[in-house]
């Protein structure tokens, strides 16, 4: 059945239409619907300090006279929450968050009142304590298959230059598989990376990873939050078969003007941000540029492959009294090697531009939030005879959300337009399809809703439908639920599941670590969605102020993902065929947050195995349906992260250890003569290597060790600097990148990277 | 315990700084093999030709890289036997160089009959040997129906016996405004089995229009541009047991891969009959 993998998307076509029109129907009566006699309740929190909106903070709206908690929420990445339909009377509003004095204040809606409370947080001064649970008024936090990682989470992962990277701190989650440490390839729970999908503040960005695995576009100093959800994602996530990174940048600070630099053996940035106007308008600028390509022959000894990358970022920010925006511009360039000996030169350019606008007004209902932009994609790949592929995505986009009651029933709904064009100059390497220039608008809408039928549960059910001109709607339901055995967040059971698509997939040779080029081409027309299928449970556990825990188990099952055809010949070609997969394994994780220590852990358990019609593949074996495990079925990874203050020193280190990965042993080196037309005395036959059973064989365990030392100096009133020295793999072990049958090389990953970094910030 | 001593006594009492010691002895260099040596030794590519008086058949060590293949001497010895009679012969080697890569030819003089099984053996030093099986061919009779062949003529040549696993393959030769072509692939398609028989059945008409390279002429007149009435028409078939195919699986022998096969090669010229053609039209 593998080999005829129907077109699924196609077998809902009625059904989709129906959930369609339904939808729609939903869109256009919601906003009649209103309970006049409730009231609203919106509240924005931010920093006294800087101004800026503080993401994840806890607002409690509790009994006025008993201090029972009524509702409970966290702040989204504007600062903002909203409360519907809550009936008129008086409440206290407490707002808490790390590192800022609790607020509390007493408010009285009356009815039909929309009021929005603006609270500016206090910093506490000495507050040296992490997040302190509050008894039971503490709010959920822990959903299944989300991970929220703040920006002092990506600082402690040590990182060869001044300040973390998410790139660093993603590597360390048992979730997340990268290939090696160059490619800037990161698998999420059996998903590819062309599974996944990177939004920043709403607007995609196909690859803001480096080519050094170290390093990504969201440095720790740009980073407000980042929201990753390995899977069970809900319906506001639209076009990812497997896995979200949402990241949100921070705005510049309202207050006042600081800036500074950095520099390492690796890499020199510059910093600046300010008021505009102060306390409305901030512009924060970053530029980094990596200086490996300098530096790691005196510190490496040894001829590595040249990598060379940059980014820039920069971002306005308004934030008024009734609606806030922000301006991002990003881009990002890579270019470099993996394989010294191959001298294939890869490239890759990202460029995002957009806009986005929260209003909040009394005057509205419900917020309702406006994303525009355009995000451009293109990455090549040059062989030593200067032949060129390339293949490249544009994507002019617009997005709307909002919140409307129906029948008493908030409602989140929004739609996305997404006029998308995809083109590839494939030269002779990609036999099977030529090289391509496509347009395909996309469309998508969803809607959800949030259901508390007591203080123990909540429902979480979403839709969402996306469609293209060749491709029928979609219909991707979803539900997540959360369950509090005991009415408090110490301990809570989760569930997530749903129905995922996506209207194109990312083609490249996974045969090949020594090469990430990638062909992104549109699915649909002759090529049916790739579709997947998630569940997942969780559980997670508080002990105590300091101690948190949570293991979970998940499953995923993807239909109609394009992988690369083999030829037992080792030679560039990629030829494309249809393969089903099926993900499944557990993470535990532990954390203990108590200053001046941090240490969390984590294993992961993994299994990904991917079925596909043996003739399709073009795998020379003997059974009708080849199962195997692809490239990236990683089965054991274990992380320790761990930092510690010795005085007015940070000590931070990190262990990874991973399992081997599959790969395919070579069993022959062949020359051979085509008889009769060749003679064996005449001529010498073709070269070819010979391949055992595809993926059969498995490569050695990986382990690495980061450490780093800092402190910061303050040389005046306005002057700080900060001096980190560590090392990256700092038992020098000879970890296994990938090994090259072409040139019969075993290729490993960095050796020991020393490094010092100094960082001055003035304000 | 020296460790967490000293730990203690710098005032750290951490274990995980007593963890990140004990890791720090971890970096040793795995072992790592990515040559599967089990599942073949040796490639062997040749054919038994029952009209040649030598026959060469290569024989590769698989597990050796090519850059790394400069051996003077395969560490092995070669042996065919013909399995009808008994009779064997030690092969000589002859080694073609290339690029520094050593070749290993084994040269046979043994006389080569149709409808024979052959046994090739490779002994290598260390390890099992290897064999690899070609069975000659029969030597196909061919007969040309009808005798008088024009231009629209459907004519057949039917080869018998011919193995129906190993079928037959075809070329015609031809000349054309004094340039002489060859019509080969699209042959194929023309051939059908019935039993132990082939038959190659089209009209000389079809043959010059199945040749791409012929210049641009009106159909019609294909025929009167022929130099010669004559067809060259070149055959050769395998014995039982070969299998024209590109995967390496499918060449497989135990211990190794191969393209060894029994071989019989002939031509048979046919006259066409152009000239009572024209005079009938």
């Amino acid at each position: 059945m593998v080999g005829s993998v129907k077109k699924r998307t196609f077998c809902f076509s009625t059904f989709s239409k129906v959930f369609v029109c339904g939808l729609i129907c939903i869109l256009g009566v919601a906003p009649s619907v209103n309970a006049q006699e409730q009231s609203t309740l919106r509240v924005l929190v931010k920093s006294q300090e800087d101004g800026t909106p503080i993401a994840g903070a806890n607002v409690m709206v509790l009994n006025a006279d008993t201090g029972d908690r009524i509702f409970g929420g966290i702040t989204d990445r504007d600062g903002l929450l909203d409360f519907s339909n809550i009936a008129p009377r008086s409440y206290r509003l407490q707002i808490s968050f790390v590192g800022f004095k609790t607020h509390s204040e007493l408010i009285t809606l009356e009815p039909g009142e929309t009021r929005v409370v603006r609270v500016a947080l206090e910093v506490e001064v000495g507050q040296l304590d992490e997040l302190v649970v509050e008894d039971e008024r503490e709010v959920t936090t822990g959903e299944v298959g989300l991970r929220r990682i703040s920006r002092e989470d990506i600082g402690r992962v040590p990182s060869p230059v001044a300040g973390g990277d998410l790139a660093s701190y993603l590597q360390s989650v048992p979730s997340v598989i990268s290939t090696g440490d160059r490619g800037g390839e990161l698998h999420i729970r059996g998903g590819t990376p062309s599974q996944n999908k990177v939004l920043v503040d709403n607007l995609p960005i196909i690859k803001p990873f480096h080519i050094s695995n170290l390093f990504s576009a969201f440095p720790e100093y740009t980073v407000q939050n980042v929201d990753l959800f390995a899977g069970g994602f809900g319906a506001e996530y639209m076009g990812a078969t497997s896995a979200i990174i949402d990241v949100s940048l921070r705005p510049g600070n309202y207050k006042q003007f600081n800036g500074g630099g950095s520099i390492s053996p690796y890499m020199a940035s510059l910093n600046l941000e300010g008021p505009l106007k102060r306390g409305s308008h901030s512009i924060l600028l970053m530029g980094r540029k990596s200086l490996y390509n300098q530096s790691s022959a005196y510190l490496l000894g040894e001829e590595e492959p040249p990598m060379d990358f940059y980014d820039l970022t920069a971002r306005y920010s308004y934030q008024g009294q009734n609606y806030t925006c922000n301006a991002t511009g990003i881009t990002t360039h890579d270019e470099g090697q993996i394989n010294p000996s191959r001298s294939i030169k890869l490239s890759w350019r990202n460029i995002v531009v957009g806009g986005r606008c929260v209003g909040f007004a009394e005057s509205l209902n419900h917020p309702i939030e406006i994303t525009a932009g355009y995000s451009y994609y293109t990455n090549s790949e040059t062989s030593p005879d200067r032949t060129e592929r390339s293949s490249t995505v544009n994507q002019l986009f617009f997005a709307f959300d909002h919140q409307e009651s129906l029948f008493g029933v908030p409602i989140d709904y929004g739609f996305k337009l997404n006029f998308r064009t995809y083109k590839a100059t494939l030269a002779e390497q990609f036999t099977s399809f030529e090289s391509f220039d496509y347009r395909r608008p996309v469309v998508s809408v969803f809607a959800s809703t949030v259901w508390e039928p007591n203080k123990y549960l909540t429902v979480e059910p979403s839709l969402g439908s996306m469609a293209t001109i060749v491709t029928a709607p979609t219909f991707e339901p979803r539900l997540r639920m959360m369950y509090q055995p005991d009415g408090t967040n110490q301990q809570e059971i989760s569930v997530a599941l749903g129905r995922y698509h996506q209207v194109a997939s990312g083609i490249n040779d996974e045969r090949d670590a020594g090469t990430v080029f990638t062909v992104w081409r549109p699915d649909g027309e002759d090529i049916p969605l790739p579709e997947a299928l998630h569940a997942i449970a969780g559980y997670q556990q508080r002990i105590g102020n300091h101690f948190k825990t949570n293991i979970e188990g998940y499953y995923k099952r993807h239909y109609n993902i394009s992988v690369s055809k083999w030829t037992p010949i080792a030679k560039l070609e990629t030829e494309t065929a249809l393969a089903n997969g099926t993900t499944y394994g557990f993470d535990i994780a532990a954390e203990y947050r108590n200053r001046p220590f941090y240490l969390s852990a984590g294993y992961g358990y993994a299994s990904v195995a991917y079925e596909a019609a043996s003739g399709n593949l073009g795998a020379w074996i003997e059974e009708p349906i080849f199962r195997y495990s692809p490239a990236h079925d990683q089965r054991h990874k274990f992380n320790v992260t761990g930092s510690y203050e010795i005085g007015k020193f940070t000590a931070s280190v990190r262990w990874e250890y991973g399992s081997g990965k599959p790969y395919t042993r070579v069993y022959g080196f062949d020359l051979r003569v085509v008889v009769p037309s060749e003679y064996p005395i005449h001529d010498a036959g073709t070269a070819r290597t010979l391949y055992s059973r595809p993926y059969g064989q498995r490569l050695p365990v990986y382990h690495r060790l980061d450490v780093s030392v800092g402190r910061t100096f303050h040389l005046g009133k306005h002057t700080d600097l900060k001096m980190e020295a560590g090392a990256i793999n700092i038992y020098d072990r000879d970890n296994i990148f990938y090994f090259d049958a072409n040139t019969l090389e075993r290729i490993n990953q960095t050796p020991m990277l020393p490094y010092l970094s100094l960082q001055a910030q003035f304000n | 315990m020296n460790n967490m001593i000293k730990i203690q006594a710098l005032g750290i009492n951490s274990p995980f700084l007593l963890l990140l010691g004990l890791i720090t002895l971890c970096g040793c260099d795995p072992r790592f093999n990515p040559i599967d040596t089990e599942k073949g030794r040796y490639s062997v590519y040749g054919t038994l030709d029952i009209d040649k008086d030598v026959n060469y058949i290569r024989v590769k060590n698989l597990n050796i890289p090519l850059a790394h293949d400069t051996l003077k001497t395969l560490d092995a010895t070669v042996t065919l036997e013909n399995l009808r009679n008994g009779t064997s012969e030690k092969l000589q080697d002859v080694v073609f160089e290339v690029q520094g890569v050593r070749l290993h030819n084994y040269r046979t003089t043994m006389p080569i009959n149709p409808r024979t099984p052959y046994l090739l053996t490779i002994d290598p030093t260390e390890g099992k040997e290897i064999r690899a099986l070609a069975t000659t061919p029969s030597i196909a009779q061919t007969q040309v129906i009808p005798q008088q062949i024009r231009c629209h003529t459907d004519f057949k040549i039917v080869f018998d016996p011919v193995d129906p696993e190993a079928g037959i393959q075809a070329a015609i030769e031809f000349e054309f405004r004094n340039d002489r072509y060859t019509l080969r692939s699209p042959l194929k398609s023309y051939i059908t089995q019935q039993n132990n028989k082939a038959i190659l059945q089209l009209t000389p008409h079809l043959v010059l229009q199945l040749v791409p390279q012929l210049p641009a002429i009106p159909s019609r007149t294909l025929c009167e541009q022929l130099t010669s009435d004559i067809f060259t028409v070149s055959y050769y078939h395998f014995g039982p047991g070969f299998r024209n195919s590109t995967t390496s699986d499918s060449l497989d022998i135990p211990g190794g891969t191969a393209d060894f096969f029994g071989f019989y090669t002939d031509t048979l010229t046919i006259e066409l009959d152009l000239e009572s053609e024209k005079q009938t039209q």
